[in-house]
Order: structure tokens, then C-alpha cells, then sequence
């Protein structure tokens, strides 16, 4: 849950959030696709600190470090798996892996961190994606809290009736779920169908060609910005290529 | 013989986890056995926060609460669950098997009775709430009010010392808000301590006789309705609207000199024409 509440938007201003979402998407990309350049973990390692500054400057750094305390049963898990599946000699090969994934994270997490889901939405109707997809996307991550929140109110609601969720082995504790889910689901439904009446009681639908109140402008800024990326990425990547990494 | 105490807040503080402002501010209260009260309050005074420490879903920061005796912080709330039934606000969030009679009998089976009592018990409690027709039907196609009851009807079927309600009232519509009334009454003539969380005034100032007034995490009041509600001090403080009754008898006082101190329309009403019948002055008009 902890995990899911780090892509959670919350307001803030650097100029990180001022950059064009567009350009922040390609640095998500860039960072993840260099995770795959080597498998040297002294490299990945060097590829999770450049990340840090970005972290540092778009105001997000404690947001992120508190995301990736609520992923580290993910991590442990992956580098469990990776050491005792091991094709390696070293261990360096399972912290190389837990790396990949934990750069994989951060990567995206300075796109999520600092750009509005609004922001996301409309790179994706640049990108001619039908806008009712993007609108699915945008709904999905803003009722991510809401979610959370209703699903804390029924599992109080069941154990105010004497419902043990710690009790019994694997399978007794799935099927306890089942009076948690089953509201939860119901829920969600009917209130998919209220807001979907709502929406075209306001005139959703109506026009095939939408106007949106922000239009994305691409400045100076953003050039640079991508310039540097772009420019840093390529370096990375042939340094990551040709320098001979110690582990 | 003095009644005993069911409830029992001491010095109790909480805030919620990641959170900084405290929800609750030192909270004081003795309920004793048999108590009808209202705690009432704006949103976000913290009612439902209290009241949640009252079954251990939460535990106290700082201070304590003793629930029959029981610290909620050496019990889990399955076991204080046998002593406090609460019926959260929205049905919504707790209804979810297929027929009206499973539902009731979810509680009986967390606590382990026999299928063949536990049956027997759901349906004597589905029929004092009017809902033993609907035994077999889901529980999904009920009406807001027969969903209410039901809710109230799968906690009264174990029998709790204390039954709390969270906002029973919102949007329930007049004949539904009568029929809870009577539910709460009959409950609480059989002995059983009522703790009833809302801001429905009206509802509070027709039907219950004792309030506990919240604001901002702290106890502002605490007493008898008709002198807590008639307060306006008190209502302001609370951010509640005054009962209407209130109003117009505050206004008959000012006028032509009628006092008295009724919440309850049916009372008023017999007082007022006691008091016209015998007031000289008024007869000529």
C-alpha cells in the first residue's frame, strides 16, 4: 500500500515540475533503458546516484526514499530469488538485478513524483491515444487514495464483526478476504456507474474534439533539459559499453 | 443500586500514523450501563475516531480505555467485539453475502456457534427488524433503510453489552428515521447502553436525552439535550445549527412570556395549549 501511496501526486513546485512532461517521460525511458546496457553492479550503482540530484531538486527525495521503504519486501524478494537461483558466480549478479529494478522505480518515480496525472494525460492525447483511455488512466491513479481509504473503513467494518484476518492458515485467511473484496468490488462498480452519469450529464462525449484548458508549451527550458539527457544518457551508455567495471 | 461503568476513557489522545495535528485531545468520559447518549460534533471533531476506540480498532496514543473492565490495549477486536457492536455508517461497506440470513450470521460464525443456533438466533433478530421476509433475498436489493437495519440487525444478533451507531441517520428519510428511533428505544429499554455518533440535531433533540458535544478533538459539553443543545455558546462553539423547537420556543419566550424547556414536539405542543387555555391574556385573542 505504502508503494502504491509514493505514485500519489501531491501538489508541489520545482523546476523539475515545471518541465515539460514530455521531456521528463524521456528521461524515465533513457534511465531505464540504461539499466540494460551492463550488468556490472558498480555500474547500475553509479546509474542510481546521478538519479539523486534530480531527486534532490525536484523536492521529492524523502518521498522517494519513503516509496522504496514500502518496496523493500519487493527488493528482498528479487534479490532473495536472484541469490538463491543464482546463474552467477557472485553476488554481485543479484545485487545487479535488485538494482536494475530499484533504478527501474526511481527512474519513474521522478516522472510520477513531479508531474500532474492532468500533465499525463495530455502527453497521451498528443500521442492520438483515444482520450477515454487516457481518461481510464488518469481516473485509475487518482482513485488510488480514495481506493485505500475505503478498503481501510471495510476491513474496520469486518473486524468490528469479529472478523480475524491474522487467524488460520493460507487458505482460511483467502477466504476471509472474500467479505472485504466482495464490498470493495461492489462498491467500486456502483460508483463507476454514478460517476460515468455524472460525467455525461455534464456533456462528456459530446464533441468528438476536445479543448483542454492547459496547452503544453515546449520552451527553451525544455530543449536544454532534453539536450542534457540525452546528451548524458549516450555518455552513460558508452561508458557503461567500454570502461572495464570492477564488479 | 448504582450502575456500573461500561465505558471508561482516561486522558485519551490519538493521532493517526504519518499524521501530525492530534485527532483527539485528551478525551475524559464514563458511560455507565444503560446510558442513551449522542455524541454529536461538525465533521471532523473526532466522533468517529472516539468511538472507534471504543472496540480497539483504534488504540490509544496516550491514556487509556476500558471497555467492561477490558483495556482495549491488552485485547484484540474480535474478542471486545462480543462487548461493543458497531454499526458503521454506510451499509455499503459491510454487506456482502448472497442472502439477507448469511449476512446477519457472519458475526455468529466469527465467533464460532453452532450453524443450527446460530440460524435459529439470526431469524429471531430478523424478525424483531422487520426483515425476516427478505431472509432468502441478497441483501444487495434492499432499500437504504432495510440495508440500515440489516446492518444493525448483524451486530444485534450477538447480543453486545454496548451498541454504538455512526451516523445512522444519513440518508434515511423520515418514516426510516422514526423506525430507527423505535429500534434504539427498544434496545435501550432492555437494559443495553445506546451510543449514537451524529450531527443530526433534530434527530438528537427528538429522541435522545443525553449528549456529549465534540469539537476539535476535545469534549465541549456534556448533559441533559434540552439544556446542552439550547445552549448557543455551546452550538456555536460545535458548529451545530440549533434544534428548531429551540428556536421557536426561545422566540415564544421573547413574544408572549411562554417558557419552558421542550425539544420534544409532542410535549410542546401540550404544554403550549395547557398555557394558552389558562393564560388570561392570550384568551382574548
Amino acid at each position: 500500500m505504502r508503494m502504491l501511496r509514493g505514485f500519489e501526486y501531491l501538489r508541489g513546485d520545482s523546476p523539475i515540475h515545471r518541465l515539460d512532461p514530455r521531456v521528463k517521460i524521456l528521461y524515465s525511458l533513457a534511465y531505464s533503458a540504461l539499466c540494460f546496457v551492463s550488468l556490472k553492479a558498480s555500474f547500475l550503482a553509479l546509474l542510481l546516484v546521478v538519479n539523486i540530484p534530480i531527486l534532490v531538486i525536484g523536492k521529492v527525495f524523502k518521498r522517494w526514499l519513503n516509496m522504496m521503504k514500502g518496496a523493500v519486501p519487493l527488493i528482498a524478494l528479487i534479490f532473495l530469488f536472484n541469490v538463491l537461483f543464482q546463474r552467477f558466480n557472485n553476488i554481485y549478479g543479484a545485487v545487479a538485478y535488485t538494482l536494475r529494478f530499484i533504478i527501474f522505480m526511481t527512474a519513474f518515480a521522478v516522472l510520477f513524483l513531479t508531474t500532474t496525472p492532468e500533465d499525463l494525460a495530455l502527453v497521451m492525447v498528443k500521442l492520438k491515444i483515444p482520450y477515454e483511455y487516457t481518461l481510464a488512466f488518469t481516473m485509475a491513479i487518482r482513485f488510488v487514495p480514495t481506493l485505500s481509504r475505503e478498503l481501510q473503513i471495510i476491513i474496520d467494518t469486518q473486524r468490528s464483526r469479529g472478523l480475524e484476518l491474522e487467524k488460520g492458515n493460507i487458505l482460511e485467511r483467502i477466504r476471509k478476504y472474500m467479505p472485504i473484496l466482495i464490498p470493495l468490488i461492489v462498491h467500486e462498480i456502483r460508483r463507476s456507474y454514478t460517476l460515468a452519469e455524472a460525467m455525461e450529464s455534464r456533456g462528456f462525449g459530446y464533441t468528438k474534439n476536445r479543448t483542454y484548458y492547459y496547452e503544453m508549451k515546449f520552451t527553451k527550458k525544455d530543449a536544454v533539459s532534453l539536450l542534457c539527457i540525452m546528451v548524458s544518457a549516450v555518455f552513460l551508455g558508452i561508458l557503461g559499453k567500454t570502461l572495464l567495471w570492477p564488479f | 443500586m448504582p450502575r456500573r461503568s461500561v465505558i471508561e476513557v482516561r486522558d485519551l489522545w490519538y493521532k493517526y500514523p504519518e499524521a501530525k495535528e492530534w485527532v483527539l485531545k485528551g478525551i475524559n468520559l464514563t458511560i455507565k450501563e444503560g446510558d442513551l447518549i449522542a455524541i454529536m460534533g461538525e465533521n471532523g471533531a473526532g466522533k468517529t475516531t472516539l468511538v472507534k476506540h471504543f472496540n480497539g480498532i483504534l488504540k490509544p496514543d496516550k491514556g487509556y480505555v476500558k471497555v467492561c473492565g477490558l483495556d482495549t490495549r491488552e485485547h484484540t477486536v474480535a474478542e471486545l467485539a462480543k462487548y461493543v457492536g458497531l454499526v458503521f455508517q454506510n451499509p455499503d461497506h459491510q454487506i456482502f453475502a448472497s442472502t439477507v440470513l448469511e449476512e446477519t450470521m457472519f458475526a455468529l460464525r466469527n465467533f464460532g456457534w453452532d450453524p443450527e443456533r446460530a440460524k435459529r438466533r439470526a431469524k429471531e433478530i430478523l424478525k424483531k427488524m422487520g426483515l425476516l421476509d427478505y431472509m432468502n433475498t441478497s441483501p444487495f436489493s434492499l432499500s437504504g433503510g432495510e440495508k440500515k437495519r440489516l446492518t444493525i440487525a448483524s451486530v444485534l444478533v450477538y447480543d453486545p453489552e454496548i451498541l454504538i451507531l455512526d451516523e445512522p441517520t444519513v440518508g434515511q428519510d423520515y418514516g426510516q428515521k422514526r423506525r430507527l428511533a423505535e429500534i434504539i428505544e427498544r434496545i435501550n429499554s432492555l437494559g443495553k447502553t445506546v451510543i449514537v455518533v451524529t450531527h443530526d440535531v433534530e434527530f438528537v433533540a427528538e429522541y435522545i436525552e443525553h449528549v456529549i458535544v465534540m469539537s476539535r478533538g476535545t469534549i465541549i459539553a456534556e448533559g441533559e439535550t434540552t439544556k446542552v443543545l439550547r445552549d448557543d455558546n455551546i452550538m456555536k462553539k460545535a458548529r451545530l445549527l440549533p434544534p428548531q423547537l429551540g428556536v421557536v420556543v426561545k422566540n415564544l419566550e421573547d413574544y408572549i412570556g411562554f417558557k419552558g424547556n421542550f425539544l420534544r414536539l409532542p410535549v410542546f405542543v401540550e404544554n403550549l395549549r395547557g398555557w394558552l387555555e389558562n393564560d388570561e391574556d392570550v384568551k382574548g385573542i
